[in-house]
């Protein structure tokens, strides 16, 4: 048995798991091309790890999809909209994880100064050099993760889906990858041995950044903080007003929010229920998206609880 | 970044006959001094193998702009001097899965030979990261092997 999806975004997360299984399938088909030309360049080496890495988040993203909606029951009585937050978890290991093998990798290539050979290789009879087909590869890895990265942003937004808002961002980080990889391959082709190690280095710097971004939200969601906008953490502007709008309509309470998934719930703490309340006319916020409201609860005062 | 990538592309494409380059430059001083500095390992081989190898050394050092100057001498000897960039060129019978195969270029074999439980390649080696000067001895090497 499962809950259906809010109706105002059902489409898009049945979008979002067919992205996430074309991400998947994409991903497999750029591993094969570079595995087949990977040579001894470190920037090949590290984008073939790092395209292993990116198929990490869109796995975690489907099988949260799968279980997010699941009805609550004896063993998990709160439901399963949390196993959002824990894909976002994972989501944001593997970036940052990705991150950091670049720039490790990287750095050590720098200090022991290896001099990367690339040799040639008979095709059809001629002889090539193989970082012509480096170059191919890398030029191939690019353009599913700039297709796929451009079609999953304004979803993320949508549907409030931070484990594909960060999927977005770790094919930012393929392309980005691919595109110094290449500069790295053209770089030892022009005779600078640093080349392809000191591309791929500058790269690392911004792929850890939105890793550790990427992480520091996901851990604070999982430990209740207030819901946070996409990519950053300040409280997304929605939350915001509903706080408001909650202080407002009852001044004497202590208003929390936290984010469930993609959901926001709130507590008024020290105020009785005041009775059956409907929770979209509360929503202060665009009425399209009313869904991420999902539950309001009133804790009356009790002498002697912890505030 | 795009940007960036774009101009090293041009600037590579600018500069397609002399592609790829040398780290450390071995195409440039061989074309300079007009000597190919190569080193013949002493042991092993036959005298077949030995020909096809002196063949190999003489083209490339023909194709290079260069006479060759060689050196007989150990195995060890002579790729510690290559590592070191004394020698431009080692030929001779070398055990692929030897420590060696990492710290020096071992170019496609021209015949392989087991003995025991190794593996012998009559090869040639390169310094690592010569991309121009090894891309002209591979040349060289398949021709020679298309011609026999």
């Amino acid at each position: 048995m499962s809950e259906p999806a809010p109706p105002e975004i059902a489409a898009d997360i049945k979008k979002t798991g067919r992205l996430a299984w074309w991400t998947i399938a994409w991903m497999i088909s750029i591993i094969v091309v570079m595995g087949l030309v990977m040579g001894s360049s470190q920037a090949m080496k590290t984008a073939f790890i790092e395209d292993m890495l990116s198929i990490i988040p869109s796995i975690a993203l489907l099988i949260a999809l799968r279980l997010e909606h699941k009805e609550p029951n004896a063993r998990f009585p709160w439901g399963y909209d949390r196993v959002h937050s824990l894909a976002f978890l994972i989501a944001a290991v593997a970036l940052t994880a990705m991150g950091a093998v670049l720039l490790i990798e990287s750095l050590i290539t720098l200090a022991m100064q290896e001099h990367v050979t690339i040799p040639t290789v008979q095709l059809f009879g001629q002889q090539i050099w193989l970082g012509w087909l480096m170059i191919g590869a890398l030029a191939y890895s690019t353009i599913p993760p700039l297709i796929l990265g451009r079609m999953k942003h304004p979803l993320a937004r949508r549907t409030h889906d931070m484990v594909l808002h960060t999927d977005a961002k770790m094919q930012k980080a393929d392309w980005m990858t691919g595109l110094a990889g290449i500069a790295g391959i053209l770089g030892i082709g022009m005779g600078y041995w640093w080349a392809d190690a000191a591309a791929a280095a500058l790269i690392s710097l911004s792929i850890l950044d939105d890793g550790i971004r990427a992480l520091r939200s996901s851990a604070a969601e999982l430990v209740d903080a207030v819901p946070r906008a996409l990519g950053s953490s300040k409280m997304a502007e929605d939350a915001k007003e509903l706080y408001e709008e909650l202080k407002r309509r009852w001044p004497d309470g202590d208003v929390r929010l936290r984010e469930s998934g993609r959901y926001i719930r709130a507590e008024v703490v020290g105020v009785g229920s005041p009775g059956e309340i409907d929770l979209k006319q509360i929503w202060p916020g665009d009425p399209d998206r009313a869904w991420r409201f999902a539950a309001l609860g009133f804790v009356p005062p009790e002498p002697g609880s912890r505030p | 970044m795009k940007r960036a990538a774009f101009l090293l592309a041009m600037f590579a494409l600018g500069s397609c006959a002399d592609f790829p380059k040398d780290q450390r430059g071995t195409l440039d001083r061989i074309r300079d001094e007009g000597v190919v500095r190569a080193g013949m390992i002493a042991s092993g081989g036959s005298s077949a193998h030995r020909d096809r190898l002196r063949d190999w050394v003489e083209r490339s050092a023909r194709s290079a702009g260069g006479r060759p100057l060689v050196l007989e001498e150990s195995t060890e000897a002579l790729l510690l001097m290559l590592e070191a960039g004394e020698l431009d060129l080692v030929v001779g019978q070398v055990d692929r899965s030897s420590p060696w195969s990492s710290r020096v270029h071992l170019l496609p074999p021209l015949a392989r030979e087991t003995r025991g439980e190794s593996e012998l390649e009559t090869t040639g080696a390169a310094r690592n990261g010569e991309n121009g000067w090894i891309t002209l001895l591979e040349r060289e090497g398949r021709a020679l092997s298309e011609v026999q």
